[in-house]
Order: C-alpha cells, then sequence, then structure tokens
C-alpha cells in the first residue's frame, strides 16, 4: 500500500501545466517498464563498440573491424594472443577497409585484440579444434574436384562469408526494443530514488 | 567517445570509481523531489542520444549532449549522466562497468563546469539562448575530449597523439552538439520556458 503511495506521489510531481506532455511521459513510463521487466533477461552480448569478427582461412587468420553503423575500424592496431598462455603471437594492422590477414603457425585458440584508439578496443576469441588424425582403420576418401566444381564452391563460400557479416553487423546494433528498454529502467531507477528519499524525509 | 573494457589502468579505474561514488552521492543528495521527473527525463534523454548517429561525411557521428543536459540539471547531471552511461554499459556495451566511473567523470565534469560557466549568463539575460546553446554544445565536446586524452595519458598513451587525434575527431560532433543545444534552447525559450529557467 505504500508503494502505491509513493507511485501516487511520483505523479503527483509530473508537470502539470502541460496536460500532453504529462499523458505522454505516463503512457510512456508505463509501456517502458513492462517492456524492460520483460525484455532484460534477455540481453545478448551484442555489443556496441568496435566490433571484430575473425575466422580462419587455412592457415591466415582473417578479421574485420567495424565501429557501429558499419563504419570501418581503419589502421587499427591488431594484437593477436595465445589464449593458453596470453603470449603474444603477432601484430598487424587494419587497412582501409577495416580489413587483415596474418598467416598463424600453430593451432591454439586465439584471442585476438583490435586497439581503435581513443579508448576503443574490441576482442574476439576463436576457439580452434585441432586437427584430427584419420585412424588407420578409417578409409580416407579422396578425390579430385573440377574447376568448374572449386569455382562453383568458392562462389558458395564467399556468398556466406558475406551473409555472416552481414548478420555480425546486424547483431551488433542496438535494436529499438532495447533502447525502449533501457528508458524504461532509467524511470524505474529514478521512481527508486524517488521512493527512498521519501522515506528518509518521513 | 566511451573508454571501453580493458584500456584503463587499474589505478585510473579505482580512482575513477571513487571520484564518481563522491560526485554521483553528492548529486542525490542535493537532488529535490520536485526534479526527479526532470532528471529522469534528461538522463533518458542522454541515454538515447549516443545511439542517434548523424551521416556525416565518409562515416557517422554520434550526439553527446552533456552540456545541454549540465546547464538544465546543474548538480544533478552527474547521477543523471551516471545511470544513462550504466544502462548503456549493461544493454549495449557501450564503454563498460569498469571503465564506468571514468566515462562518468568525463561526460558529467564537463557537463558541470558548462553549468557553472553558462548558467549566470542565461538567468540574467547576458547572451542570447541559442548562442549560449551552441557554446555550452561545444564546450561540453571539447572538455570531455580534453579528460579523455587525460585518462588515456593516466593508463600509458602518448598525450599529444591522443589529445590531437581526438580533438580532430571530435570537431563535427562539437558543432553538432552546439547546434542541437542552441534549436534545443530556443524551442524552450518558446514552447516550455520553465525549462530552462527553474
Amino acid at each position: 500500500m505504500e508503494l502505491i503511495q509513493h507511485v501516487r506521489l511520483i505523479f503527483h510531481y509530473l508537470p502539470r501545466r502541460n496536460s500532453l506532455l504529462r499523458d505522454v511521459f505516463l503512457c510512456f513510463a508505463k509501456m517502458t517498464l513492462i517492456l524492460s521487466l520483460w525484455l532484460l533477461p534477455e540481453t545478448a552480448a551484442w555489443a556496441h563498440k568496435v566490433n571484430l569478427f575473425c575466422y580462419m582461412d587455412n592457415d591466415t587468420l582473417r578479421g574485420e573491424g567495424y565501429f557501429s553503423g558499419g563504419r570501418p575500424a581503419q589502421k587499427a592496431e591488431i594484437i593477436i594472443y595465445n589464449l593458453e598462455n596470453d603470449t603474444v603471437i603477432g601484430t598487424t594492422t587494419t587497412d582501409e577497409k577495416g580489413v587483415f590477414a596474418m598467416k598463424i603457425n600453430t593451432d591454439v585458440p586465439l584471442r585476438t585484440v583490435l586497439n581503435a584508439g581513443q579508448g576503443h578496443r574490441g576482442e574476439f576469441v576463436l576457439e580452434r579444434k585441432k586437427a584430427v588424425q584419420p585412424r588407420e582403420q578409417e578409409a580416407v576418401i579422396e578425390r579430385d574436384f573440377s574447376a568448374s566444381e572449386c569455382a562453383s564452391l568458392l562462389e558458395e563460400f564467399q556468398i556466406l562469408e558475406q551473409r555472416v557479416r552481414q548478420l555480425e553487423k546486424q547483431n551488433s546494433e542496438p535494436q529499438p526494443v532495447f533502447i525502449i528498454s533501457g528508458v524504461g529502467w532509467i524511470i524505474a531507477v529514478f521512481s527508486l530514488i524517488y521512493i527512498v528519499k521519501k522515506q528518509h524525509a518521513s | 567517445m566511451h573508454i571501453s573494457e580493458g584500456v584503463l589502468s587499474f589505478p585510473v579505474i579505482t580512482a575513477g570509481y571513487a571520484l564518481t561514488t563522491v560526485t554521483v552521492g553528492m548529486s542525490l543528495w542535493q537532488l529535490k523531489d520536485k526534479d526527479i521527473v526532470r532528471t529522469a527525463v534528461f538522463s533518458a534523454t542522454f541515454f538515447v542520444a549516443a545511439l542517434i548517429h548523424i551521416p556525416l561525411g565518409p562515416g557517422n557521428v554520434h550526439l553527446i549532449l552533456n552540456g545541454l543536459i549540465g546547464l538544465l540539471l546543474g548538480p544533478a547531471c552527474f547521477c543523471a549522466i551516471f545511470i544513462a552511461l550504466a544502462f548503456q554499459a549493461v544493454l549495449f556495451q557501450f564503454g563498460g562497468l569498469t571503465s564506468l566511473g571514468v566515462n562518468t567523470l568525463n561526460m558529467a565534469l564537463p557537463a558541470y563546469v558548462c553549468y557553472l560557466i553558462f548558467s549566470p549568463a542565461l538567468r540574467k539575460h547576458i547572451l542570447p539562448e541559442p548562442l549560449i546553446g551552441f557554446c555550452v554544445g561545444f564546450l561540453s565536446v571539447f572538455l570531455s575530449g580534453l579528460l579523455l586524452s587525460v585518462f588515456l595519458v593516466l593508463s600509458g598513451d602518448h598525450f599529444w597523439n591522443s589529445a590531437k587525434l581526438i580533438f580532430l575527431a571530435h570537431i563535427p560532433v562539437m558543432v553538432m552538439d552546439g547546434l542541437i543545444a542552441a534549436m534545443v534552447l530556443q524551442f524552450f525559450k518558446k514552447v516550455k520556458p520553465e525549462m530552462i529557467w527553474n
């Protein structure tokens, strides 16, 4: 009951002169509180910072760094660490398109750090499966691919790679529903501040 | 302008949190009941403003609006900005939780400085509101950039390299923030003057 009284008091202090502003605020507060309580547990780890995406292409580590909105992280420092003992395997920089490639001679898991300056930093951990040696009993099927088959496979791979990058970029962008949820949480925190201050005053 | 996780050194993070605790605590202590709704609205504005990207040349810039929030909220800007940054860090990994203290100082201190400088001019009508708005928007981003350089230097960066890069990168943001703040002040003056002269 006390909580309801406090909530009523909050509404009492809302702007009165402009009734439209009051109505909009109340409606928005109710909607966002419900949305935020529903959504916060689902917050995924999609990042709004410098994003880094890496993958292995045979023995070459390839990657792409980009800011929110897809702007490439140009000339950014790349440091590749051995994930197991945190030693530096190599360093390089991204080009104008924000991409880099570096030959890696070991098959250890990697942690790649992108340092774009001005306090912007991105990380990507690449867990690598060690090459499995075929058992003696297992028959190894080898076959030669024709040039047209190779070209077709390569084309399919490039399409898939492009699609993965697009999805990565889409996921790195904050979605409206999460923005509304954030606003809801801010209103909730200030409501709590109000209640605590009222309790102290009384 | 948000410093990511893993960039700052441990002493800088600790000092940042200590100073932020003091300033946010004092800000909450001074916050009056009647100003809570207003502070919440500006905190939400700051939270959303950083997500609005404006295309500019080959790239895009995002709004900060810390100067405007500082000018209109005064000391309450510390808690408004802290709460907004905390949710940006949790929901969007904008900055990070370890660098939250430093990021709060980086945004809120210039906002408060702008309040101290321009609030008397605004109350006494010494300068036109749009001009004050532009100066506040421009100066707050400039000071935030300067503070950012200082924090990065304290964590091992070279000052002039950082400061030069940050200054050049944020010139469009300074202008953009200045223009938006000028327009907002002009709008408030016409539509809801009590927001400015509260």
